[in-house]
């Protein structure tokens, strides 16, 4: 099925590829990113110096046996996770792919994308909610006379992991799959392929590389996760280093020593996820033709049926948890929460950081993965990727298992020598959450860019479209899909971050999640429920806003 | 619709931003005040807002807030700004914190006459900290579910394991750290055993107050470590006598919280006008409800009735703040080997 070969596409001489380097948008995104990296991290390492050696501090703690075990916990319940959240997304995604466009598909992928943007303790609070002692689903299985199970332990940190992240994996490979030519679907239906071998030989090759790469995200999560380790984890058996990074930096104030953790928390998992990486080969299509509309390729009334036997589960344990905020936030009471002055100034400044922090996001993964299709044109996007390309995706993912709080304490440091840091909350706020989003926005978009890139660059060439023409002729068209999955990804993902604020937050500037927070910790978990009821549906607004308008076009 | 409304957004955005910029920038001008102070405090629910607009009706002057998360927060901002602090007072540390604050070298001293005018039982003397408000760590039991709640720590320790209790983290929460102080300073070198015990009755270990207490309310478990005050917040604000403060026989253990002047705000003429206001009737009165502490200094204090119901220990536990400090890290890792046995 190499249309390379067939059609001699595969000879044509590539303008003056073989001088391309690195094109600057790409570069300036590493160097900026890179720098927020370190502008954060050299004052924090030098404000550590004046007390503690950080060389010191990594060997006291690898030394140190609770470090140890906490690692150990970190690694185990994090792959467990990891390996629970692709095993369930892989069937989910092959199989939504393979019925092409049935009722319900885009509310079930819309659904999927709201659960990273829920903070932690709301989603928390509604798993006990589901799985708890009273919760509806233990009722219905006592009802039903099966045996009690306890939630707090492993069982709740893998439950509540595997409601963040499946829904991630299956977005991505969804978006992977996408890319597919419609005369796979065509070829299989002549060939009345049966659908095990459609998932195995069509499918799956498409989605392989996108599954490896949301797994590496998945892995980093698990493995910086704290909230929901230490709440549903049962006891401090259940601990991650994480949290001993948060202890080293709040308590004990011991900036040396969460510098060591963090440098070793982020080695091992960034040896971890290298190890990932290399099971997920990009599979070339070729030089097919361009249709890549998702036709569905099995049909019939029984197959359906079927298709929403197996939906239905993973479905409903991603909607359950939204449908008990929604059972609680929908009170006689959510319209005056609504309309109170605290909530509308929560909401528009919410809205304001995240829609910046998307804008940014977006536009900075665009010119990565401009960037990674040059560099795959000039080894004529034959063969494996080479290391700089690997790394230009996957280094946006290792900032994931950087505390945000540490960057904003190193960017705090470095403006109180010579201005007043809290000038600057917003703008910090904005950059950390777009260096935040970046992985995922990443890896929303990279894969379909290669795929276009490979279908349109030759041929643009030869008609001499190149530059803003190109952007806006060929790419935005084509790409419009990917960008706006990235946009509201990023956008939700903003919209739900908690961090940053905690150390720039003043009467001024107060999010809807930081609000949140506040009231759960001061009695108002009512009011609390409806906040966190408003959040769900204004993510979900933005993620049909998004899709809507990609429908129009 | 709602392409329109996103334009409308897009479109404000900048000027949201220029005002969210310009409205965070702390002008040095005379007669104004800054105050850090954690999150809760300064909320509109909170103590913040009455507070702000009590002194402001006597100072003449303007007085801001800005909150970071919470007391260890706040001890930490100040460590982060190096002394170059904004901050005239730091209101919100508490006793547990209290040597490591005064050893900073970021306070002054108050040069205050109050200690007579505290009611906390046993007192309050500090050269450099003016009380603000006092509380008691306590058990709080779910009434549907308890009939009998544990009079006594030892009976909380040995009572049925399938009765659960809710707690804290020492590592990342106050009152997780309030409630290992507690069992040391009741078992001294027998508390691993005592932790060994607890962890036997507890259903989890929570990072924050919020999750354990959500958990309590949401009915998951009907037992949960936080103050002798929460009762008062549930009878006052919701008008229910659900949910009870076990009181314990060998005391509660106490925690006081706290307000200073920094070093910059010692220059200030307002701080120390606050720190004295901090202190009296018209502060003191608007604490109880909004904050759900009990007045440091309650004479002339109209408390509502509802707090005279609240348990009320015969003995009140506190450590040496000094102790706390040199011991907290050893202490810390004996309770993670108890409670991971």
């Amino acid at each position: 099925m190499s249309g390379n070969a067939s059609l001699g596409l595969g000879k044509i001489k590539f303008g003056n590829a073989t001088d391309v380097a690195l094109p600057w948008p790409a570069l300036v995104v590493l160097i900026s990113g890179l720098a927020l990296v370190l502008g954060a991290f050299i004052p924090v390492v030098h404000f550590a110096a004046a007390s503690d050696d950080v060389g010191s501090s990594l060997v006291e703690a690898i030394a140190d046996p609770v470090i140890w075990r906490a690692l150990r916990f970190t690694l185990w319940q994090a792959s467990l996770s990891t390996i629970l959240s692709v095993v369930f997304a892989v069937p989910v995604a092959l199989f939504m792919h393979d019925r092409g466009n049935f009722a319900g598909k885009r509310l079930i992928l819309q659904l999927f994308s709201i659960p990273l943007a829920l903070p932690q303790i709301v989603a928390v609070l509604a798993i006990v909610g589901l799985y708890g002692r009273n919760g509806w689903i233990t009722g219905l299985l006592q009802g039903l006379g099966l045996p009690n199970f306890t939630l707090f332990g492993l069982t709740g940190i893998l439950l509540a992991h595997v409601f963040f992240n499946m829904p991630l994996v299956v977005r991505v490979m969804m978006l992977a799959l996408e890319r597919q030519p419609a005369e796979y679907a065509k070829i299989a239906a002549m060939n009345a392929m049966p659908w095990q071998s459609r998932a195995r030989f069509l499918h799956w090759p498409m989605a392989r590389a996108a599954c490896a790469q949301a797994a590496i995200l998945v892995f980093m999560l698990c493995v910086t996760s704290f909230t929901v380790v230490l709440t549903l984890g049962g006891g401090p058996r259940a601990t991650t280093l994480e949290v001993a990074i948060y202890h080293a930096l709040t308590f004990d104030f011991n900036l040396a020593r969460a510098t060591a953790l963090i440098a070793l928390q982020v080695t091992v998992t960034a040896s971890i996820a290298i190890l990932i990486s290399r099971f997920g080969r990009e599979t070339d299509t070729g030089s097919t033709l361009f249709a890549p509309d998702s036709v569905g390729v099995g049909g019939g009334a029984k197959i359906d049926a079927f298709a929403y036997a197996i939906l239905f589960m993973p479905v409903m344990f991603v909607a359950l948890p939204f449908a008990n905020i929604v059972a609680k936030g929908v009170t006689p009471e959510t319209l005056n929460v609504l309309t109170k002055p605290a909530t509308v100034d929560a909401l528009i400044t919410s809205v304001s950081l995240a829609s910046c922090s998307a804008v940014l996001t977006t536009l900075a993964a665009f010119a990565l993965g401009h960037g990674i299709c040059r560099l795959a044109a000039q080894r004529r996007f034959v063969g494996d990727a080479t290391i700089v390309e690997k790394f230009l995706l996957n280094s946006t993912a290792a900032v994931l298992v950087l505390p945000p709080i540490v960057l904003a304490a190193g960017w705090f440091i470095l403006f109180r020598s010579f201005t007043n840091p809290f000038q600057f909350g917003a703008v910090v706020i904005v950059a950390i959450n777009t260096l935040m989003a970046l992985p995922f926005a990443a890896r929303l978009m990279v894969p379909s860019m290669l795929t276009e890139a490979r279908r349109t660059d030759r041929l643009s060439r030869q008609l001499g479209i190149t530059g803003i023409s190109k952007l806006r002729i060929v790419d935005l068209p084509l790409l419009r899909k990917p960008l706006l999955a990235a946009f509201s990804f990023a956008a939700a993902l903003s919209l739900g971050d908690v961090s940053v604020i905690a150390l720039y937050g003043s009467q001024d500037l107060i999010t809807l999640p930081s609000l949140i927070l506040a009231k759960m910790g001061s009695y108002r978990s009512d009011e609390a429920h409806i906040l966190a009821f408003i959040l769900c549906v204004l993510t979900a607004a933005i993620m049909i806003v998004g899709d809507r308008q990609r429908r129009a076009a | 619709m709602l392409p329109k409304l996103s334009l409308k957004f897009s479109s404000r955005t900048p000027a949201i931003l220029t005002a969210l910029l310009a409205s965070t920038v702390i002008a040095t001008a005379e007669g104004k005040l800054t105050v850090y102070t954690y999150e809760s405090f300064n909320s509109d629910w909170g103590p913040g807002p009455k507070v702000e607009e009590a002194f402001e009706a006597q100072c003449e002057c303007d007085l801001e807030f800005i909150s970071a998360a919470d007391g260890v927060a706040l001890l930490n901002r100040l460590r982060l700004e190096g002394g170059n602090t904004g901050a005239d007072i730091v209101l919100g540390i508490d006793t547990n914190l209290m040597a490591e604050a005064a050893a900073s070298g970021f306070f002054a001293p108050h040069e205050l006459e109050v200690s007579d005018r505290y009611t906390i039982p046993g007192g309050f003397i500090d050269d450099t900290f003016v009380a603000f408000d006092y509380g008691y760590f306590a058990v709080i039991y779910d009434t549907d579910e308890i009939e009998t709640p544990p009079s006594s720590m030892a009976e909380l320790l040995s009572g049925d394991p399938e009765v659960k209790i809710a707690i804290q983290d020492p590592r990342t929460s106050t009152p997780g750290l309030g409630l290992m102080l507690w069992l040391k300073e009741i078992y001294g070198d027998d508390a691993p055993a005592a932790y060994e015990k607890l962890a036997e009755r507890t259903l989890t270990v929570t990072p924050g107050w919020s999750e354990a207490y959500g958990l309590f309310t949401d009915g998951e478990v009907p037992m949960v470590l936080s103050y002798t005050t929460s009762p008062a917040y549930h009878m006052i604000a919701e008008e229910t006598d659900r949910y009870q403060a076990a009181a314990f026989e060998e005391g509660h253990y106490m925690q006081i919280e706290l307000a200073g002047k920094t070093t910059k705000g010692a220059d200030n003429p307002l701080a120390a006008e606050f720190l004295d206001f901090v202190t009296s009737p018209s502060f003191q009165s608007i604490i109880p409800e909004t904050n759900w502490m009990l007045p440091a200094a309650a004479n002339g204090v109209d408390l509502n009735p509802t707090f005279d119901k609240l348990v009320t220990p015969e003995k009140s536990l506190l450590m040496d703040s000094e102790v706390v400090a040199e011991n907290r890290k050893e202490w810390i890792n004996e309770w993670l080997e108890a409670s991971t046995k």
